[in-house]
């Protein structure tokens, strides 16, 4: 069974929707992966996104648009099933597997993957790389979390205050 | 099911090569990725992902935005666990007084739970806005289970938390009482015990160190008839050989007698002390309370 070309929403089980990006590309998914997306939910329910009209995303470019776009349709089949309850182990270990390897990226891929997973409101994802950037930021001083992420160089008052936090509780880090 | 996931991985995001490229309208500075203005919903959502520990030590101190999304969020501060910081050293305790007095500002009332160990006891009264334990033990009447152990005593009216306790949680099945060790030369203390007994519904009690004697025990045996688990270890003003005690405590499935070995015991605990007028916690901390009540 192929996916038709171009949905309009009314032929068959899988309809498709049109995504664009910032910088004008479009994306054809299922309205189901797209759906995973609180935000564009309700307007793939009124009928949004079929045809030539296209839902445009003036946040999200399309590298960043095209990496989420694989998370939802790898997860829509078990977030139809409603958590997917009678999932096999298999499956969910498939899931994991996906994730785990999904979120192995570069930090700077990471933060617009976080405001992307915000802006579209997709709470497994937003939940996957918050975790992510959770696992790497413990256990850490205020300096090298800014490091770790990429922050720019801190202004000289925030580097001062850094200093004055570790010279107070530098043994806590020990 | 089957033919619907295998279409679904059919339609991969496809790119069209229709309209050209428009520059992005997102300015430069966002394009880096400024890790300073994440939505305060987003950067919530790696925050409760973390221990309270990586809060006040780290995220909390990155750049002042952060800072102050987690000092905003009294939801962040419900369960406060201290315990990975067991290793506090006395000449710290005046750097956590302060420590602790912004914890008490951020958490808000919401703080649900507190765990630590080796912290002194106006913590308590810190985190309740003054309000000392006694006042506060009748606000949770639901309350199952409690744990007051290590408890240095400072405003010498342990007895009469225990009698808050006994009037306001009758549901009350599980205390521990433990003390960090038995007083040799201290006279017979039954106060707490006394009330203790008042404590009808308990099921389970750890009593460590503590110089209750048999007017004491006689007085728990009696007014907790449900008593399963009775730990008195290094309960050394009790007299088993007195009173009928043996047969008295029969009936308690488990009893720890005050010379069994400490095997199974998960808090620290010090050997019994012959004087005990020299060296105890509270003296070494010089608690201000001008700087208590300015920061509530």
């Amino acid at each position: 069974m192929a996916a038709p070309e171009s949905g309009d929403g009314n032929n068959g089980a899988a309809r498709m929707v049109t995504l664009i990006s910032s910088d004008n590309t479009r994306f054809e998914v299922e309205a189901a992966a797209a759906s995973l997306s609180q935000t564009l939910q309700l307007t793939i329910l009124d009928g949004g996104g079929g045809g030539g009209d296209g839902i445009p995303l003036p946040n999200v470019d399309s590298a960043t648009l095209s990496k989420v776009l694989e998370y939802c349709i790898k997860h829509a089949p078990a977030a139809a099933n409603g958590g997917a309850p009678n999932a096999t182990a298999v499956d969910r270990a498939e899931l994991e597997r996906f994730d785990n390897e999904f979120v192995n990226i570069d930090q700077s891929v990471l933060y617009s993957l976080i405001m992307a997973a915000h802006n579209l409101e997709i709470e497994g994802l937003q939940s996957l790389v918050a975790k992510k950037v959770a696992d790497m930021i413990k256990g850490k001083s205020p300096m090298e979390i800014r490091r770790t992420l990429g922050f720019p160089d801190p202004t000289p008052e925030e580097q001062a205050e850094m200093n004055a936090h570790m010279l107070e509780y530098g043994w806590a880090y020990e | 099911m089957e033919p619907e996931s295998s279409s679904l991985r059919q339609c991969r995001p496809r790119l069209h090569d229709g309209k050209p490229p428009s520059p992005p309208p997102t300015t430069e500075g966002e394009e880096t990725g400024d890790w300073a203005e994440l939505p305060r919903d987003a950067l919530l959502i790696v925050l409760h992902k973390l221990e309270i520990l990586d809060i006040i030590f780290g995220v909390g101190h990155v750049c002042h935005s952060w800072r102050r999304v987690t000092q905003e969020e009294p939801e962040l501060w419900r369960r406060i666990d201290m315990l990975r910081l067991a290793k506090l050293e006395p000449h710290r305790y005046s750097q956590f007084q302060s420590l602790a007095h912004s914890i008490a500002r951020r958490s808000a009332g919401q703080c649900e739970s507190f765990w630590a160990i080796g912290f002194p006891d106006y913590y308590f009264t810190v985190f309740s806005h003054g309000v000392t334990l006694k006042e506060a033990i009748p606000k949770f009447p639901q309350l199952e289970e409690l744990e007051l152990s290590l408890h240095t005593d400072m405003f010498n009216d342990m007895y009469e938390v225990c009698a808050a306790a006994a009037e306001a949680c009758p549901l009350l099945k599980t205390l521990r009482l433990n003390k960090q060790r038995y007083h040799c030369n201290s006279r017979v203390e039954d106060k707490e015990a006394m009330e203790i007994g008042k404590m009808h519904g308990l099921r389970s009690l750890q009593l460590f160190g503590n110089s209750l004697g048999n007017d004491g025990l006689a007085a728990i045996l009696d007014g907790c008839p449900q008593l399963e688990y009775l730990d008195v270890r290094h309960c050394f003003s009790i007299r088993m050989d007195r009173d009928n005690m043996q047969n008295r405590c029969a009936r308690i499935w488990t009893f720890k007698l005050p010379n069994d070995p400490m095997d199974d015991y998960n808090l620290p605990f010090r050997s019994p002390k012959r004087w005990c007028n020299v060296e105890t916690p509270v003296r070494n901390l010089s608690f201000r309370w001008d700087v208590y009540w300015d920061s509530l």
